[in-house]
């Protein structure tokens, strides 16, 4: 994952896009294809997976109460207005201490945010965003059932997320995380997301 | 400025205007022009910090969300105004996330996000402004705008060329303007010129001027008019006392030649009485003298010493009756017959004198040295009477020594003034003065021959010419004789 990272700077730092210096190709070439070896890395060696996931998360983590920035909740969601937001991680937490770190000491709109962590959906109680690990893959219906309507965020990073109910899906484009928005479940939800939000996702359908 | 002070009025006035008016618009124009051209440099500034935040804003979920591509795309749409240069968008830690450059041009971007703020460099302007995502209220970039002048030098010069038109056409319609105004404004004072020339070539004093004002022309009008009538009285007064004087002076004239003629008879008169006077005085004087001398001869031997000497005396003193009495009908003919003055050479005049006296020069040794002697305006006759007389003057009070006499003449202001030297007796300071009034004569009647009216009828000749005469003297060294002619004779007779 260094050798991922020191590829991705530098390609960042001496190509800035969109150069088209030869050099920048290759080194962006470079970066592509260490990325692509990476991910057959991480299919291949479990080992890798703890290792790859730590910056991942750091950037989910980021992107994570970024959305608190680009979604507006319902009004009555709040008892004050310094109720802080939160963060709920539902399942095993894969983001370590990234996304503790992320949301110290940040306000949006003037509140605080909090991470709380559940092992039980029927623990989940005054959450905003709710981050559905991938240990909870099996549940992942029924989860959507029960929180169907509920003005809560839903985030995770399985593949088919959006496309069985949840909100906001998380997937790689390149060596980049992206994500994909399932907006008819958040307008369901009573969630309301900005266009430029929506202008940087793939919008998915539900199937 | 010669050229200006020599050109009309008109001129004058039309060149104040066009050049006051001229200043004026430049000025303004130029006022106007560097105005517009920080106006639009503000515009600019404005509309670049509008466009970054706007762009900046937009950006703000391609930057958080770390998609480069978005924020590329959001950048493209500056293609549409072509002052903007290029434009680059750093994140957070300052590194260039997404840009746009115009095509063909290069923006010079920096590394690493610069301090916020407007730079103006040369032709171009920069602008640096954070990218803020407000409800975090973080900083989450920065954005930097360049932008070149282009369009404002487009504008500027477009700006400049309707001004430079404008002022062309005010500059125009100034100059016809001033033509129109001179003509209104000068005419007063034309009318007013033409008066006073008319006045001055003809001598017209009846000249008026109309007065159309109030204003400084209209004062001078007024004054000009109430100069005219005052000279025009003027004028008949002096016509009239002119009159006046040409009767008084005819009179004066008519009584003056009467007063002459009187004169002039008189001086026939006493011409003819002191002819005949001397005449008739001296026929008996010669008879007293010639039967005296008779008387001496016939009966010579008869008488003795004393009555031959008593003779003597007796035709002694009739000789010297005659003498006296020519001398006084010399004297009084200074006047009477009086030639009139004319031109007269001193020179030749001393010619003359020497050879009047030649006997008395020879036999005495006497030297003449004359020094440059002019040529005046005098009676010629009496001019020789004067010197001759002082010549011998000079001659006959010589001393032991051989007489020596300068003749010299110098040039004043008034007069010419002429001196006669000797080296004789001299006379002594009381005497000075008396020497020239009629018989005064210092020594006595055997020391010296002569009746003593010769410094008397020099003195008279040269009254008559309007000069003086005075002499200064150290007895025993000599005497020198002044007297001055003036330089012009009022009097003609």
């Amino acid at each position: 994952m260094a050798f991922l990272n020191t590829t991705r700077a530098m390609a960042r730092q001496t190509c800035n896009p969109p150069a088209r210096s030869p050099a920048c190709r290759v080194l962006r070439g470079l970066a592509g294809s260490a990325g692509l070896l990476a991910l057959f890395a991480l299919a291949a060696s479990p080992a890798l997976q703890g290792n790859v996931r730590v910056p991942e998360y750091e950037a989910k983590a980021a992107f994570l109460y970024n959305f608190f920035r680009f979604v507006d909740w319902p009004e009555d969601v709040f008892d004050g207005e310094t109720d802080p937001f939160r963060i709920g991680v539902l399942g095993v937490d894969p983001f370590g201490g990234y996304l503790d770190n992320a949301v110290r000491d940040r306000t949006i709109d003037g509140r605080a945010i909090e991470v709380v962590r559940y092992s039980r959906l029927g623990d989940i109680e005054g959450v905003h965003l709710l981050f559905v690990s991938e240990s909870e893959r099996d549940e992942l219906p029924a989860i959507m059932e029960r929180l169907a309507s509920r003005p809560i965020l839903t985030v995770g990073d399985v593949d088919g997320f959006a496309a069985h109910g949840g909100m906001v899906e998380f997937f790689f484009r390149g060596q980049r995380v992206a994500f994909r928005i399932n907006h008819t479940a958040a307008q369901r939800a009573g969630l309301s997301m900005s266009a430029r939000l929506l202008s940087l996702a793939v919008l998915v359908e539900e199937s | 400025m010669p050229w200006f002070s020599d050109t009309s009025l008109a001129g004058k006035l039309k060149l104040a205007i066009v050049v006051t008016t001229a200043i004026a618009l430049v000025l303004t124009c130029l006022a106007l022009f560097v105005h517009e051209f920080l106006t639009f440099r503000r515009t600019l500034e404005r509309d670049l910090n509008t466009t970054a935040d706007v762009l900046g804003s937009a950006s703000v979920p391609a930057i958080v969300y770390n998609d480069p591509e978005a924020a590329g795309e959001i950048l493209n749409s500056l293609h549409a105004d072509s002052q903007i240069v290029g434009a680059l968008i750093y994140d957070d830690g300052g590194e260039a996330f997404a840009s746009y450059s115009r095509s063909g041009a290069d923006p010079a971007f920096p590394e690493r996000a610069p301090e916020d703020g407007a730079r103006f460099e040369g032709e171009s302007l920069s602008i640096v402004v954070p990218i803020i995502e407000d409800r975090g209220e973080d900083r989450v970039g920065t954005f930097f705008l360049k932008a070149d002048f282009r369009r404002i030098y487009e504008r500027m010069r477009l700006y400049g060329f309707v001004l430079a038109s404008a002022l062309g056409g005010a500059l125009l319609l100034a100059f016809l303007l001033s033509h129109y105004f001179q003509r209104m404004l000068l005419q007063p004072i034309r009318r007013l010129v033409s008066a006073a020339t008319t006045v001055s070539g003809k001598k017209d004093y009846s000249v008026r001027v109309e007065s159309a004002s109030t204003d400084e022309v209209g004062v001078l009008v007024d004054a000009f008019n109430q100069m005219l009538d005052e000279i025009q009285q003027q004028d008949a007064a002096l016509r009239g006392a002119k009159d006046e004087l040409e009767v008084r002076v005819a009179q004066r004239t008519r009584e003056l030649e009467q007063r002459t003629k009187d004169l002039e008879r008189s001086n026939a008169e006493l011409e003819q009485f002191a002819y005949v006077a001397s005449h008739d005085l001296q026929e008996p004087l010669r008879m007293v003298a010639s039967y005296t001398q008779l008387l001496q001869r016939r009966y010579g031997e008869k008488l003795d010493w004393d009555a031959l000497e008593f003779m003597d005396f007796a035709i002694d003193g009739a000789h010297r009756m005659q003498n006296l009495i020519n001398d006084l009908l010399e004297y009084s003919r200074v006047g009477t017959r009086g030639d009139r003055f004319g031109p007269v050479d001193v020179t030749k005049i001393l010619e003359e004198v020497k050879a009047n006296l030649r006997k008395l020069l020879e036999d005495t040794g006497t030297e003449i040295k004359l020094g440059e002697l002019p040529r005046i305006v005098a009676d010629e006759r009496q001019m020789v009477q004067l010197l001759q007389n002082l010549v011998n003057n000079a001659i006959k009070f010589r001393g032991e020594r051989t007489p020596r006499i300068f003749i010299g003449a110098e040039e004043t202001e008034t007069e010419w003034l002429f001196r006669v030297e000797d080296n004789g007796i001299g006379i002594e300071n009381e005497y000075l003065e008396r020497i020239f009034v009629v018989f005064q004569r210092l020594h006595g009647y055997s020391e010296t021959a002569g009746t003593g009216i010769g410094l008397a009828i020099c003195k008279k000749i040269v009254d008559r010419h309007g000069g003086r005469i005075w002499v200064e003297s150290e007895p025993g060294k000599g005497s020198t004789f002044f007297f001055t002619i003036p330089l012009t004779i009022d009097r003609a007779t």
